[in-house]
């Protein structure tokens, strides 16, 4: 039984730093060598539908977004379109974010994948992709036991 | 909020005193190994090398199926073994499984949750009516990419931080600065952070094998545990080249005192911060930084936090370092100890104000401290753009020992000065005069400015006292500084070139002076 006299001390001083979290925190680094970054996260699934939020950054100069949203096997090759191409422009300077219906598997897990296509306004382009994992599987979920995320462990063979 | 790992320890307690018998010697003993599947990375993101590596450090407990109740514990070794002692006298069915905490270690105080204060674990599959007189190896059982991989991923990044701390300080940080990190597959984070307030270090959705990230965000816990921050916080990018001095600082910290941790355990690619995308198959970089030869970013001076990273990285890396590069380009291979002394012993004091890369430089050379190494410091740092030197015009301090202007010319100077020549520096004035033509105008100006080469430009007259023209700003966002002025005669006026009060003190400056 140790550190038992501690946890209560503990438990309070966390508490009390709650009421003083900084607007700000300090967040990794962001746009890369040309200015652009952005992400992905899943909003909402309804059944074959996946809802996934698309951010995008254009932090030097405004940009032309061309987002191929697919779909991947788990070994990351292309397994086809999950949703139809779209242009997007986005503004220098400010956040875009773009809320796109993509086509998922019930009962699987989905890797999908946003190949972005940028065209700056100087003819140049560059590329960039965005992943993510919208997993449909209850069998690869963990399982809640108690306060704890119970994954099945994988036995290696000797 | 998060419920720290507290909570849950007082719940594993309470178990543990419901279900526990008296002390008595063991029935059987649980053994086996846990890993989990980690995926290596390089400039192109995943290499699609994905080895099996040991969860060391983590609690594991021994459970009764039926209820779930908690029968013994005990935690991994270095190597993820287990060999735990089970009091017991029922033929019931049991499992084992390793959590991402580490109460069970002593001296460790690590956690990872989903944000929902939940802690994952990796569970075996049950033993069905297994006797109390019969020991059970579980053998090797493994965490997966995708089935937990993630979170037992980002618990080794954070025992391997908080192994550097240990061997920086000499000791692992206690309870009082427990950390926990935050992630989960789909928790709609899309960027990772630090919240010093908690001590919470919060992961990407995507970023569950973004080692460099996650420990980037540790190298901040460290400034706020263990040294002192000034952050401002917020956004920040490589490829600004005019972030806030004291934000380049922390975040070029971060990333220095990350891959640092890679480089003090002989971990792969020790030199390359790598954000992935998280992609499941190989490949997937969003973006990267080569801390040792970088050639993806311009900037320069000490408002650009990859500079900041790159001069902390030459300090320390050696011929040694597996970087990628033959040998080391730059003469310097302290010992990690002396950047400690600095951040221990310098920076917290309360004399130091605006924590920024010059706050480091004075507390290198700065006694007690006195690392020394003047020349090779100066040479890494101009390297980045980082010029802490005085220039060629010093001392230049007044009107009196001004140093010439050149019409037509332009001088290179420095915001800097070291009359003690110690190498640690203090603010700095310069004069320069000017020999005029009467009636002929000229335009005087302030450019390349780097790091806090902020320049305030006043032309004195010949008393060397009167102002007759000045400018702080050029424009809105331009902190260079422009005087045009017609010479009411021929003679020798002053141009004064002094920093303009904001965070830092040191910077440089080009001065040209042109007529038509």
């Amino acid at each position: 039984m140790k550190k038992c006299a501690e946890w209560g001390l503990s438990l309070a001083l966390a508490l009390a730093a709650a009421s003083f979290v900084p607007a700000l925190a300090e967040v990794e680094p962001g746009a890369g060598t040309n200015g652009s970054g952005g992400g992905a996260a899943l909003q909402s699934v309804d059944g074959n539908e996946a809802m996934v939020q698309l951010v995008f950054h254009a932090m030097t100069s405004p940009a032309t977004a061309t987002i191929t949203p697919q779909n991947l096997t788990e070994k990351g090759e292309i397994a086809g379109l999950a949703a139809p191409q779209r242009t997007v422009s986005l503004p220098a300077g400010v956040e875009t974010v773009l809320l796109l219906p993509v086509q998922v598997t019930a009962g699987k897990e989905n890797h999908l994948q946003f190949q972005i296509q940028l065209l700056w306004p100087d003819g140049t382009g560059s590329a960039m992709s965005y992943y993510l994992l919208v997993n449909l599987d209850p069998a690869r979920e963990p399982r809640l036991v108690g306060n704890v995320l119970e994954y099945t462990a994988q036995q290696v063979k000797p | 909020m998060t419920a720290r790992r507290t909570t849950a320890g007082r719940m594993a307690a309470a178990l543990l005193l419901l279900t526990l018998p008296s002390l008595a010697l063991a029935n059987w003993t649980a053994t086996g190994r846990f890993v989990y599947q980690d995926r290596v990375q390089d400039q192109t993101g995943f290499t699609g090398v994905d080895p099996q590596k040991s969860m060391r450090f983590v609690d594991v407990q021994i459970i009764d199926n039926a209820g779930t109740k908690l029968l013994a514990k005990g935690a991994t070794d270095a190597n993820g073994n287990f060999s735990i002692p089970v009091v017991d006298n029922k033929t019931r069915t049991v499992y084992v499984r390793a959590l991402s905490q580490s109460l069970n270690t002593s001296g460790l105080w690590v956690d990872v949750q989903n944000g929902s204060s939940q802690f994952y674990a990796l569970a075996s599959s049950n033993i069905s009516s297994h006797n109390p007189n019969t020991s059970v190896n579980f053998g090797t059982l493994m965490a997966a990419k995708g089935s937990g991989g993630e979170a037992f991923n980002l618990y080794d990044q954070v025992v391997y931080g908080a192994d550097y701390i240990a061997f920086l300080r000499g000791s692992r940080p206690p309870q009082v600065d427990d950390l926990t990190v935050l992630w989960k597959s789909n928790r709609g984070v899309m960027d990772s952070n630090y919240q010093s307030a908690l001590r919470n270090l919060s992961m990407r959705d995507t970023g569950g094998y973004d080692d460099t990230v996650a420990l980037h965000e540790m190298g901040h816990y460290f400034l706020y545990e263990y040294s002192r921050s000034d952050n401002p916080a917020g956004a920040h990018t490589f490829t600004d080249c005019n972030i806030d001095l004291r934000l380049a600082w922390d975040e070029g910290f971060g990333t220095y005192w990350g891959n640092s941790v890679l480089r003090y355990f002989g971990l792969p690619n020790p030199h390359l911060y790598i954000r992935t995308s998280g992609t499941t198959g190989t490949g997937g970089v969003v973006r990267y930084a080569n801390l040792e030869a970088d050639s993806q970013y311009t900037c320069q001076g000490a408002t650009s936090e990859v500079d900041v990273f790159q001069f902390l990285w030459d300090i320390n890396d050696t011929s040694a370092t597996a970087d990628g590069i033959a040998g080391d380009d730059d003469l310097l291979a302290e010992p990690d100890s002396q950047n400690w002394e600095v951040m221990r012993d310098y920076f917290p004091g309360a004399a130091v104000t605006n924590r920024c890369l010059e706050d480091y430089w004075d507390g290198w050379f700065k006694s007690p401290i006195s690392n020394g190494h003047l020349t090779d410091m100066r040479d890494i740092s101009s390297r980045v753009g980082v010029l802490y030197s005085e220039d060629s015009f010093e001392v230049n301090n007044t009107v009196a020992t001004a140093s010439p202007a050149i019409v037509g010319g332009s001088v290179a100077a420095t915001f800097f000065s070291d009359p003690d020549g110690d190498g640690a520096g203090q603010a700095d004035t310069d004069n320069y005069w000017l020999s005029t033509a009467s009636g002929i105008s000229y335009t005087i100006q302030t450019t390349n400015l780097l790091g806090d080469g902020n320049t305030f430009l006043e032309l004195l007259d010949t008393n060397g006292t009167t102002v007759l023209a000045s400018n702080d700003d050029r424009a809105a966002g331009d902190q260079s500084s422009l005087v045009s002025w017609t010479a009411p005669r021929s003679d020798t006026f002053y141009i004064r070139v002094t920093h303009t009060a904001d965070t830092g003190i040191y910077g440089s400056y080009q001065l040209a002076v042109t007529s038509p």
